[in-house]
């Protein structure tokens, strides 16, 4: 009932906007030939200039955290926003000829720092910065200053930001395939949230089960022991899995 | 006034002269003279507090208030006075004389386009004072984008206020109008790399198309008027200022033909 009469209101709307409209006094046909020749031009020199390209080279240097307030308007948490959109465009550009070993990786942490301090609940700069440019079109160096950026922002916020020093742990394992920074990684995750009942277990036992994996049982099983033991894990389910983790470990079967 | 503007050679002409008048009287000089002075001393101020780069950093802020306080204060008065003109029914003054709506509109765009460029002169010459000689011409070619600037901006102004009639409905989409023009660019390089989405899903490709679409009919004022240019590291080739130049007497064109073109077609 409300939107048919939404509809019929439009209809009105729209009737009454073609109807002042009625021709008053015809336009010179030319009017519409400059208009169609002008259209038309410019496709052509939109098509002449060739389409937008990112460009590598002018990234420079973030402003202050203040200056960017002074820029926003004190609008910080918006701001962040669209800062986060304006770094990407500048270079997330994979198909493109650039690739991220052609930025300034200290540049872009310190533009994603901004983001983060304009913005402390923002996932977005986190995300670019685990998932995006630890990319193989960047050099290891470049990857692995990336990585530690993450694992250094995670510190600032556990709760919100485990999700991301996670994954750097996995790219260290898988991608850089860098054993003890991946360890690294996920003992200071399972240290810093061992008291977060929000992170989900498995993220918190990472390191158990990279060790597992290392086949590093001796470790693995002195983890689980202790993880058992403190009283922590009050899920039946996972108590059980841990329980039946460590026995396999026991009897040399994992 | 009456007197004068039925003695003028032409109607397009007198409409000019109405124009140029309007500015002149709607205090535009004044407005533009304390803008000048302004601006410089934000910029002194600003240059003052500079541990180093100050002439750089004094060339860049003043090039961006310039800009942004023409584009503004001129496009918000090419809407003021149209709108003024159908409200007070002046509009079927005009009307009333030997006068047909293409020549109305004609005779507001040139004369707007000469309130342009009598600001962008002002500001070349304040400018010119600060910027280095072997950079002047630089200057000349910021001070000609920044015209043109002011001619596509105004032009759509135009279009919008004689289109809607009313200053806020207006204002809001001409605001919009120039935003988008300014971040086209790099809305068109982010649509056409989609990140966490799926390039072939319909939303990325309709985003493509949509502004694929806008980039072909609006020029991208992102790159007109750069306040870089002045310090004379990045310059445009002279092919990429030849197609920007073309695109905004064409894109103006364009819009004095649309507003024309429904002008004709509303009723007064």
């Amino acid at each position: 009932m409300k939107s048919n009469f939404l509809q019929a209101r439009l209809r009105e709307r729209v009737r009454l906007f073609f109807a002042k409209r009625k021709a008053q006094a015809p336009a010179p046909k030319a009017l519409w030939v400059l208009l169609v020749v002008g259209l038309l031009t410019s496709v052509i020199l939109s098509t002449v200039r060739g389409k937008p390209q990112a460009s590598a080279d002018a990234l420079g240097w973030p402003p202050s955290n203040q200056g960017a307030r002074l820029i926003a308007l004190d609008e910080p948490v918006a701001f962040a926003k669209m800062l986060n959109l304006v770094t990407q465009a500048h270079d997330v550009q994979p198909g493109l000829s650039l690739a991220y070993g052609q930025l300034n990786y200290d540049q872009l942490t310190k533009w994603l720092d901004l983001s983060l301090e304009l913005d402390p609940t923002g996932q977005y700069p986190l995300m670019a910065g685990a998932r995006l440019y630890t990319q193989n079109s960047a050099d290891l160096a470049r990857q692995r200053k990336m990585t530690d950026w993450v694992a250094a922002r995670f510190l600032d916020d556990p709760e919100r930001r485990w999700q991301w020093l996670a994954h750097v742990a996995y790219v260290a394992r898988v991608q850089f395939k860098d054993q003890p920074l991946a360890m690294q990684y996920a003992e200071t995750l399972r240290n810093k949230t061992e008291n977060i009942p929000s992170v989900p277990a498995w993220a918190r036992q990472l390191d158990i089960f990279f060790k597992i994996e290392s086949k590093d049982s001796e470790t693995a099983k002195f983890l689980i022991g202790g993880l058992l033991h403190s009283g922590k894990i009050t899920d039946p389910n996972e108590l059980r899995f841990l329980a039946h983790t460590l026995k396999e470990l026991e009897e040399g079967k994992r | 006034m009456n007197d004068r503007f039925q003695k003028s050679r032409t109607a397009i002409a007198a409409l000019t002269r109405l124009t140029l008048l309007e500015s002149w009287r709607g205090r535009s000089g004044r407005f533009l003279f304390i803008a000048l002075i302004a601006i410089h001393v934000i910029a002194s101020v600003v240059t003052e507090m500079a541990v180093t780069e100050s002439l750089e950093l004094r060339l860049t802020t003043s090039a961006f208030l310039y800009r942004m306080c023409l584009i503004f204060s001129l496009g918000v008065s090419m809407i003021a006075s149209v709108v003024r003109e159908h409200e007070s029914g002046f509009v079927h003054v005009l009307l009333a004389h030997p006068i047909s709506r293409m020549q109305y509109v004609l005779g507001r765009m040139l004369g707007y386009s000469i309130t342009a460029l009598i600001a962008a002169l002002s500001v070349l010459l304040v400018m010119a004072v600060w910027v280095p000689i072997d950079q002047w011409s630089a200057l000349l070619l910021w001070s000609i984008s920044l015209w043109l600037e002011l001619i596509v901006t105004g032009a759509v102004a135009l279009f919008f206020a004689l289109g809607l009639r009313n200053m806020v409905g207006s204002m809001v989409m001409w605001l919009a109008f120039y935003i988008l023009a300014r971040v086209l660019d790099v809305a068109r390089t982010m649509a056409a790399t989609p990140i966490g989405q799926d390039p072939t899903s319909f939303q990325a490709v309709a985003g493509q198309w949509m502004f694929q679409l806008m980039g072909w009919v609006i020029p991208p004022l992102g790159t007109f008027t750069r306040a870089e240019w002045l310090l004379g590291n990045i310059i445009p080739t002279s092919q990429t200022c030849g197609i920007l130049a073309l695109w905004a007497l064409v894109y103006a064109s364009i819009c004095v033909a649309a507003a024309a073109i429904d002008f004709y077609r509303h009723e007064i």
